[in-house]
């Protein structure tokens, strides 16, 4: 790949939108199955969705909304097992849980479609990784989805071996 | 988890359409990108597209016709790597390499879906892995398209890496 030009908050909304959709569509087509463990402690599907309800929450729109609210905020860290562990997403319907993931993720994607490009260079700071720009932010959500939605895929692989 | 239960046809076919429909998902919300390959000799979005037409076509509802059709049948190997260099799938439109998938997959889906559970233990031989019933190679059809869209969801994450800043030091860096 030669040359690559940084992806827009178009390509940024699209893409996202579409990781959701395909995230829906997996969980949907486990059914029930999506609240199964391929292996103790690991993630079902259901926790993988629980996941990403709580890192939307707490860090693309949220910090988003600071780093244009402030200067140079210091973002939280968040204890991800913690969290996850809290909530007993093996215990939920997929079916409400997706409901909760879709409306919040919409609602942040609104909010994203309207920034102007310009606030595009504003910097937050990471108590361990350091400063990074709301672009930084909004493309590494592009991967976080992708490295979930893979992880997804591979639960639904382990259960059809 | 211990000792799962096959997927009925029912479970198979509502995976199958999942992630046929997030391969186009992904593959539409790459637009232009989607010929864009990660490096080069790597596949494209639309190079993986056309592989899962071609693998659609040769290896898995070809296979599964030829096994219900016929007495435990041989099955030919193909040369992936040519049929894909053939097709010239980056130069293709997205769009129209996404219908040829999805008009193709829902054909198969439809023909699966009236599938009689009998027909799931009746088997074809593959030259190099052997003995394949039908319940093998559609539980491999499941495992293989969720292969294949890791791979399209990687070659998503590879545009995105060099714009992430210092969030690359969230993940592991793959490429």
């Amino acid at each position: 790949m030669s040359d690559p030009t940084p992806l827009s908050i178009n390509d940024v909304v699209t893409l996202v939108r579409a990781s959701s959709q395909a995230i829906a569509g997996e969980l949907r087509a486990l059914g029930p199955r999506a609240t199964v463990r391929p292996a103790p402690g690991e993630w079902c599907a259901n926790e993988v969705v629980g996941h990403l309800i709580e890192t939307d929450r707490r860090t693309p729109a949220s910090r988003i909304r600071t780093m244009i609210a402030e200067d140079r905020p210091e973002f939280e860290r968040w204890d991800q097992p913690g969290v996850a562990a809290a909530r007993r997403d093996h215990e939920k319907e997929p079916e409400a849980l997706l409901a909760e993931f879709l409306t919040a993720r919409e609602a942040d994607l609104t909010f994203v479609a309207s920034l102007d490009p310009g606030v595009l260079g504003r910097v937050g700071v990471h108590p361990r990784q350091g400063e990074m720009t709301v672009r930084d932010v909004l493309v590494k959500w592009v991967r976080h989805d992708r490295e979930h939605l893979a992880q997804i895929l591979a639960v639904t692989d382990a259960l059809a071996r | 988890m211990s000792a799962p239960e096959p997927l009925s046809i029912r479970s198979i076919v509502a995976l199958m359409h999942a992630s046929a429909e997030a391969c186009a998902l992904e593959v539409r919300a790459l637009g232009g990108l989607a010929s864009v390959r990660p490096t080069p000799g790597e596949w494209c979005a639309n190079e993986v597209v056309g592989h899962l037409i071609e693998a659609d076509r040769r290896g898995f509802a070809g296979r599964v016709r030829a096994v219900v059709e016929q007495d435990r049948p041989g099955f030919e190997k193909w040369d992936q790597p040519a049929v894909a260099a053939a097709r010239h799938d980056d130069e293709r439109d997205p769009e129209e390499l996404v219908a040829e998938f999805l008009a193709a997959r829902e054909r198969d889906m439809a023909w699966v879906e009236t599938l009689r559970p009998g027909a799931l233990d009746r088997v074809g031989v593959h030259p190099r892995v052997g003995e394949l019933s039908v319940r093998d190679i559609l539980h491999e059809w499941v495992h293989h398209d969720r292969e294949h869209l890791a791979q399209l969801l990687a070659v998503t994450q590879a545009l995105a890496w060099p714009w992430m800043g210092n969030t690359q030091l969230f993940s592991q860096p793959k490429r």
